[in-house]
């Protein structure tokens, strides 16, 4: 039914009238995956875990995807009965988001409905959709790629943002040219390098009905990329740049807004190091000026630091504050060599991370006279401000000890302005500085039987007293038992324990078990237990995740 | 020939580039002329009521008390204000916290959607939006509630509150008249809020332990939805005893009468208030 549908969508759109439906429902493709999580609350004071009326929340969603030839069409259906604590309230209810028909020609490739798009890294615009983060700023509109010769493509995108089960006010227009080089201009560069160009121009329309202020109702932001690589190197960079753009996030101030990416990397045999650089001051970039947190986002500025898997360093996550931050990043990866003492029968493989992220320093500019607001101001591109947002120093050694066990050591250190990343910039609590240790530990029991364990330990201090009891502060102990028979079970048991909390009632375990089953693309988990609760921030506003108690159910599948 | 399409195809894509780049640039000043339309003294004006879901461990939920305090300021008389503390930012976590959840506020902010919510949220007449929410974020409540003031009346409602100091009771006498006719009537709902309680505030920039919190939700006095209106005009006399164990300054009460249509829209069609002492 769904196939006839998509199909009678792709005849009717692209106007093929002499194409038989039945001869185009043969030849095609329909592919898709589904995926449902569901958990039943229960209420949990002592982990202030609220009261859910419902009792039973859901979060799901079905993609269907039918390709032929040069021509694909998909929607994708989402139910939320009534959002998961954690996901933005305002998905409640059930529809169809999603739909599009493409056609991909050599020379032509348009996309009407729907669609996700990427500009270079993204830092004036990316729209994509994250279901376990709760994140879909797709555009809806018209995109068409052009390919008039080999190594040249220009993308155009007109469109309005997905905001929730509506759309935001701004209309966004674009348009992005990638050159490659070596593909224009044949071997002036030799086998040995690649050269791709690019740049790219976003533009938003929202009317301007503030009656206080004169807002710009047209904003523009364009960038400039270069990314040279060779055989054992690569070298990338990307500036952008946003006129004038009062909002919500920049608290309607009047200045442009610069952003700068450099990536490098070096890697000959058996090493790799790589460092990066970005400074960003007042990016954030939205289709509606008035909106914070994840709505309407048109662009994406990536975190600079590691970014975690392990439970417990995840506990104080750093996000990219786009008013202003600069940042540099340096890896090295060394394979300690197979047979050398260190190595021995398998070698070693270490890795080395450090990472940083200060302000940047501003002057007023264009104070008004009248009231005595800043709307303008002035910085130095290149000049480290002098409050550290970020510090975070890894190592992680892995190795394999035999046919039977490996393991993977690993040690953070991290410093963590709260206040920044949490706060608004209010001093409450300073810096929370944190020293985690993990061994991740795997031990092959039988041919299709496996143990991992996981033991973490996480010595953690804020700066000031904790003046207000919280379920985060102090230290945490971690311990995760899996066993696994291949290639269908997974069942685990996992304990947090916030013994080190500053205030004794609130020295808590977080017990959890979880059985996991999986057929060829399908997956069904249950879990029961206590998740700890926290905020999640996004572009410097954070909002609540709250502690829950309970069952849950997760179904997922593709065909 | 194959040359000649790749200089053209170059020299063509910044052109199709510089096609999507609009852009508006403004040079201070940056704030619009004044200038103010005659105000008509005769006319019923539909009041705004401005509901601020808030919560003393939002850090931003100041900075909305400010945006709050600038609509009233400039439209003096005209706007109504509830602070609806509730959600995960509301619950006081330490020993100096106070706890300004009620029960009635709970009840709004779960139909409302202000409990789950990232705060502060605002509502401007309870007016649904097109999303199918009710919520707005704290930039668009200023344009939000100029816009409401444009409405024109369909309720008027007068509003006068007493109190008795001797019983600790609170009478509120309300007269509405439907200026325009309606299939059904709405409810009314009658609810009390206070000024000047002070307490911890996260966020605040000055004293954030003493921090002045003012238009807190304290209850309704004729339940959570109120009551069922079914004439065109008519008085009604509700009263409220204030528990003897409550810690309410009569002084610092505000009474709020709002006419509502609470099955469908929910969406508020006058709003009044009154303070005992003037």
């Amino acid at each position: 039914m769904f196939k006839k549908i998509l199909v009678m969508l792709v005849v009717a759109m692209f106007g093929f009238g002499e194409l038989a439906a039945q001869e185009i429902l043969e030849a095609g493709k329909l592919s898709g995956n589904f995926q449902m999580d569901a958990q039943l609350y229960n209420k949990d004071d002592i982990i202030e875990a609220p009261e859910v009326g419902e009792k039973i929340l859901s979060n799901g969603f079905l993609n269907l995807n039918y390709t032929n030839n040069k021509i694909s069409a998909g929607l994708r259906y989402e139910n939320f009965a009534n959002p998961m604590l954690g996901y933005d309230p305002r998905y409640k209810g059930s529809g169809i988001p999603y739909r599009f028909a493409r056609y991909s020609g050599d020379v032509i490739d348009v996309t009407v409905g729907n669609y996700y798009e990427q500009f270079g890294s993204g830092m004036i615009l990316r729209t994509y959709w994250d279901p376990a983060l709760g994140y879909d700023n797709s555009l809806d509109g018209i995109r068409a790629k052009l390919r008039p010769t080999e190594g040249l493509e220009i993308t155009t995108l007109i469109g309005k943002q997905r905001m929730y089960w509506s759309q935001a006010k701004g209309i966004v227009r674009g348009a992005d040219m990638n050159i490659s080089v070596n593909d224009l201009l044949g071997d002036i560069l030799g086998d040995e390098y690649r050269l791709d160009l690019g740049a790219s121009v976003v533009s938003k329309f929202q009317e301007d009905t503030d009656s206080k202020l004169v807002l710009p109702e047209n904003v523009l932001a364009y960038s400039g990329r270069a990314a040279l690589s060779g055989s054992d190197f690569s070298l990338d960079a990307e500036y952008s740049y946003k006129y004038n753009d009062p909002n919500a996030t920049n608290d309607y101030n009047y200045n442009p807004g610069t952003g700068l990416l450099i990536n490098a990397a070096y890697f000959p045999e058996g090493i790799g190091i790589s460092v990066s650089f970005h400074r960003v001051d007042n990016m954030d970039f939205r289709s509606d000026r008035a909106k914070h947190e994840m709505d309407a986002n048109i662009n994406f500025l990536p975190t600079l630091t590691k970014q975690q898997s392990y439970r417990l360093a995840t506990a104080y996550p750093f996000a990219t504050q786009p008013n202003g931050e600069i940042g540099f990043q340096a890896e090295v990866n060394y394979l300690v060599p197979k047979k050398s003492m260190l190595g021995g029968k398998y070698g070693m493989n270490l890795t080395a991370n450090f990472s940083q992220v200060n302000s940047i320093n501003k002057t007023p500019d264009y104070i008004d006279p009248d009231n005595g607001r800043v709307y303008t101001y002035n910085t130095n591109f290149f000049e480290l401000g002098e409050e550290l947002y970020y510090r975070e120093f890894n190592l992680e050694v892995q190795k394999k000890w035999g046919k039977k066990f490996k393991s993977t050591f690993t040690g953070i250190h991290s410093t963590y302005n709260k206040d920044v990343v949490q706060e608004e910039g209010h001093h409450i609590f300073g810096m929370v500085n944190s020293t985690i240790l993990i061994a991740d530990l795997t031990w092959k029991i039988a041919r299709r039987k496996a143990l991992r364990l996981e033991l973490q330990h996480m010595w953690s201090k804020n700066d000031s007293t904790v003046l207000t009891p919280d379920n985060i502060n102090g230290n945490w102990m971690y311990a995760l038992a899996e066993f696994t028979i291949a290639p269908a079970w997974y069942i685990s048991v996992w304990n947090e324990y916030n013994y080190g909390n500053e205030y004794e009632e609130r020295q808590l375990h977080y017990p959890n078990a979880s059985v996991a089953w999986i057929h060829h693309t399908t997956r069904v988990a249950c879990t029961y237990g206590r998740q700890r609760g926290g905020i999640i921030c996004v572009g410097g506003v954070c909002r609540p995740v709250p502690a829950s108690n309970g069952f849950a159910l997760s179904v997922s599948s593709s065909f | 020939m194959y040359k000649y399409k790749k200089i053209l195809s170059l020299l063509a894509l910044p052109m199709i580039m510089a096609f999507f780049a609009s852009c508006d640039e403004i040079d201070a000043p940056y704030t619009e002329d004044g200038g103010t339309d005659p105000v008509d003294t005769t006319k019923v004006i539909k009041k705004v009521l401005l509901d601020e879901f808030t919560g003393i461990k939002c850090v931003n939920c100041p900075k909305g008390h400010e945006i709050t305090h600038e609509i009233m300021e400039d439209n003096p008389d005209n706007v109504v204000v509830i602070a609806v503390h509730c959600g995960y930012f509301a619950m006081p976590q330490g020993d100096k916290d106070y706890d300004f959840r009620t029960a009635d506020g709970n009840a709004w902010a779960t139909t409302y959607g202000g409990m789950s919510a990232s705060l502060p949220k605002g509502m401007i007449n309870r007016e649904g939006l097109s999303d199918g929410t009710h919520l707005l974020d704290r930039e668009e409540w200023y344009s939000g509630a100029e816009q409401a003031l444009k409405d024109e009346a369909e309720v008027k409602l007068e509003l006068k509150a007493t109190y008795d100091a001797a019983t600790r009771t609170i009478t509120a006498v309300v007269d509405y008249e439907y200026l325009v006719d309606f299939e059904q009537y709405h409810n009314l709902i009658v609810c009390v809020t206070e000024d000047g309680i002070i307490a911890p505030q996260t966020g605040a920039e000055d004293d954030p332990d003493n921090y002045v919190h003012n238009h807190a939700m304290r209850g309704c006095i004729n339940g959570t939805w109120g009551e069922a209106l079914t004439e065109k005009s008519a008085q009604k006399t509700y009263t409220y005893t204030i528990p003897a164990d409550s810690d309410w300054i009569p002084e610092n009460l505000t009474v709020i009468a709002i006419i509502q249509d609470v099955d469908k829209t929910y969406e508020v069609l006058q709003a009044e208030d009154d303070q005992f002492v003037k």
